[in-house]
């Protein structure tokens, strides 16, 4: 998908205010945390590109590590190193958190909600210990698998059936929740065009599903969101009457004349109306601002049967012959409102004009020659975006009794209790000859939770292997969720009889935030304990990107020995490992 | 004048162009991170009006050959 102009200016306007900002403190910036089951690193330009757009004017924008969404929620904390975020937005999908339901659909849809279950009560603990605002985007119809395949011959509905139960019992499950707003991702990406929004090449690569198209999209909309929530809405409409509500001049043409009805172009004008009545639902004022015979305004809001709009919507009419400034200030001045809370709507090219010279305050709106844009074009201003989130929050402020009930009645609130559900089982082995590949890549690409970061080719790695004077580990996890494969890689070296030094210790950030560290760190011990090892030695070596293993010897029992460049673990005084995770270690001879 | 290609690579990666050659490459530049790379896919699709294979994104490992492949394509550089 190709971006346009609108994508690439907020593209730019990033690159620009970060270049510009990476100096200025981050204290006072509006934060914004980014919880994902997938990489979402390249939705943070666009999303900062829209912010800047909507006039918001110092976003910064965190990302919680990858594919960790209920650590994160169960502490927004450490995901974010700060508490002091203002909105947190979630982007999960149904193939990244329960893909073996999703690879086969066969009794999926109970065990489904059950999961559902679990991870509603995950926002929930999000909500109740966070202070800021929350969107949680629903997710979107599974991409690229076989049993949601829409173009099957055979039995298409199944997965699109399953997707709306569970996107229904989704969202009836969190409109219980004060104070979280649900978004529609799958709405976007259907916006978007489905197909267009997807980028194989970069899922497979780097586990980002989405097009730049698409990311510009979902980065418009929770700017919208974001916006909404921190700025004022408008608050009055103005409206004009002839060619602007109804079509043609209702002086000239006569209440019969006037083009409003089930047919075009009188259909789009009632098209029109019927979205004015809906903001005004939401708490919008209307007022006409028409030069004409008040008499023959009046005779169409009364008497046209299709008329959308009715007088008793109407707050204020101001149909005569001076001018729209003059009527402005009026309306203004009655309603009790700032000139900046009011949008003016004209067909008139003049009246848009002076009115845009001499009232700069005022946002104005000119109705386009096509009739058929003309709602398109108006929703595309978003004036009154804060008016959904208000009422949304009001209604929910309502529930918010419920929502501690349920806090108290649910029990799976903890992190503890998250992970003892995973059923996480750990085999630490040996490396052979048939895991080098695997190791070697890991060696290479691991970055985040890598105690040393020392790189090593293939041929080293099985020299380690064969040479008697070192030991490479191995570990492979599963949980019921599914297989990780091979996730973790220590090289342990042979120092004195019965000391070994921690060379590496890394893990893929696949299997992190589950404490699989802490379980092969134990499982590792448990074979070098056999081997008559007594003490490990070990190391951590700061690189720009592996903070997330910087305190890992510390908090696993290492002190400071003897010799100060290293730290020190005698196997006597190993810590536990947590009782919840299994773990099986191969001998070794 | 800087070449219009480290010139991308630099401002996409955040470093300064001095620290770029044909030569660079994940290896010698910590910025270039599977991040990076997917970023750069990006500038370069937009930038040379390009598309490039799952195969090519790859290939693309060193600034020597991202130049090699752009020139194949027939990118003005």
């Amino acid at each position: 998908m190709v971006l346009g102009e609108d994508e690439k200016e907020a593209i730019k306007l990033w690159r620009r205010y970060s270049k510009d900002s990476s100096t200025l403190s981050l204290e006072h910036s509006y934060k914004i945390g980014l919880i994902s089951t997938f990489t979402i690193d390249s939705l943070i330009p666009h999303l900062g590109g829209h912010l800047l757009k909507k006039g918001i004017e110092n976003p910064s924008i965190r990302v919680a590590p990858y594919n960790q969404v209920h650590q994160s929620c169960l502490d927004h904390l450490v995901a974010f190193g700060t508490d002091k975020i203002d909105v947190i937005a979630i982007f999960w999908r149904l193939e990244d958190l329960f893909s073996q339901y999703i690879s086969s659909l066969a009794k999926a849809e109970e065990d489904l909600i059950a999961e559902l279950d679990q991870l509603i009560d995950v926002f929930v603990h999000l909500r109740t210990s966070f202070k800021g605002s929350i969107v949680i985007y629903s997710p979107p119809y599974p991409y690229s698998s076989t049993e949601f395949y829409l173009g099957r011959l055979n039995n298409a509905r199944a997965g699109l059936d399953l997707f709306y139960k569970v996107s229904s019992y989704l969202s009836k499950s969190l409109s219980n929740v004060a104070g979280i707003q649900l978004a529609d991702l799958n709405g976007i990406l259907m916006e978007s065009g489905y197909g267009a929004a997807h980028d194989v090449r970069k899922w497979y690569l780097y586990k980002q599903p989405y097009s730049e198209g698409a990311l510009s999209a979902i980065g418009r909309d929770l700017a919208r969101r974001i916006s909404a929530l921190t700025q004022p809405s408008k608050k009055c409409l103005v409206l004009d009457c002839d060619n602007t509500l109804w079509g043609g001049v209702v002086g000239e043409d006569g209440i019969k004349g006037i083009d409003v009805g089930d047919s075009f172009p009188g259909l789009a004008f009632k098209e029109f109306q019927a979205y004015i009545k809906y903001l005004s639902n939401s708490g919008v004022l209307l007022a006409i601002a028409s030069k004409n015979n008040e008499a023959d305004v009046l005779e169409v809001f009364e008497r046209h049967d299709s008329m959308v709009l009715k007088t008793d919507d109407i707050s204020i009419f101001q149909v005569h012959w001076q001018s729209k400034v003059n009527s402005i200030c009026h309306i203004a001045e009655a309603l009790n409102i700032g000139l900046d809370s009011l949008v003016f709507i004209d067909d008139n090219p003049k009246e848009i004009e002076e009115v845009r010279t001499r009232l700069p305050e005022v946002i104005c709106f000119q109705i386009p020659e096509d009739e058929s844009s003309i709602l398109s074009e108006f929703k595309k201003l978003e004036l009154f975006d804060g008016y959904t989130t208000t009422l949304e929050d009001q209604t929910r402020l309502k529930m918010l009794e419920d929502e501690k009930k349920r806090g108290e009645l649910r029990s799976f609130s903890s992190e503890k209790d998250f992970l003892a559900s995973l059923q996480l089982k750990v085999s630490v082995f040996a490396a052979a000859e048939e895991h080098v590949s695997r190791v070697v890549q890991l060696i290479n690409k691991t970055n985040q939770f890598n105690l040393t970061t020392k790189r090593r080719t293939s041929d080293e790695v099985c020299q380690l292997i064969e040479d008697g004077d070192h030991q490479v580990f191995a570990m492979k996890a599963t949980d019921k969720y599914g297989d990780y494969g091979l996730v973790g890689v220590a090289i342990l070296k042979n120092k004195s009889a019965n000391v070994w030094h921690l060379d590496s210790f890394l893990l893929s950030c696949r299997i992190l935030g589950r404490k699989a560290e802490t379980a092969f760190l134990s499982g590792v011990l448990d074979i070098m304990e056999k081997l008559g090892c007594i003490q490990l030695t070990g190391q951590y070596i700061e690189s720009p990107k592996n903070t997330p293993a910087e305190s890992f010897l510390t908090s696993h029992g290492f002190t400071e020995g003897v010799d100060s460049e290293l730290l020190e673990l005698n196997l006597s005084e190993r810590l536990g490992s947590p009782e919840y995770i299994l773990i099986e270690v191969s001998d070794v001879q | 004048m800087t070449d219009k290609l480290i010139k991308l690579f630099a401002d996409v990666l955040e470093v300064e162009p001095s620290r770029l050659n044909e030569e660079s490459c994940p290896d010698t530049v910590p910025e270039w991170d599977s991040l990076g790379a997917m970023n750069l896919v990006t500038a370069i699709e937009s930038e040379f009006e390009v598309r490039l294979s799952t195969r090519d994104i790859m290939n693309m490992s060193s600034i020597a050959l991202a130049r090699e492949f752009l020139k194949a394509k027939g990118a003005e550089l």
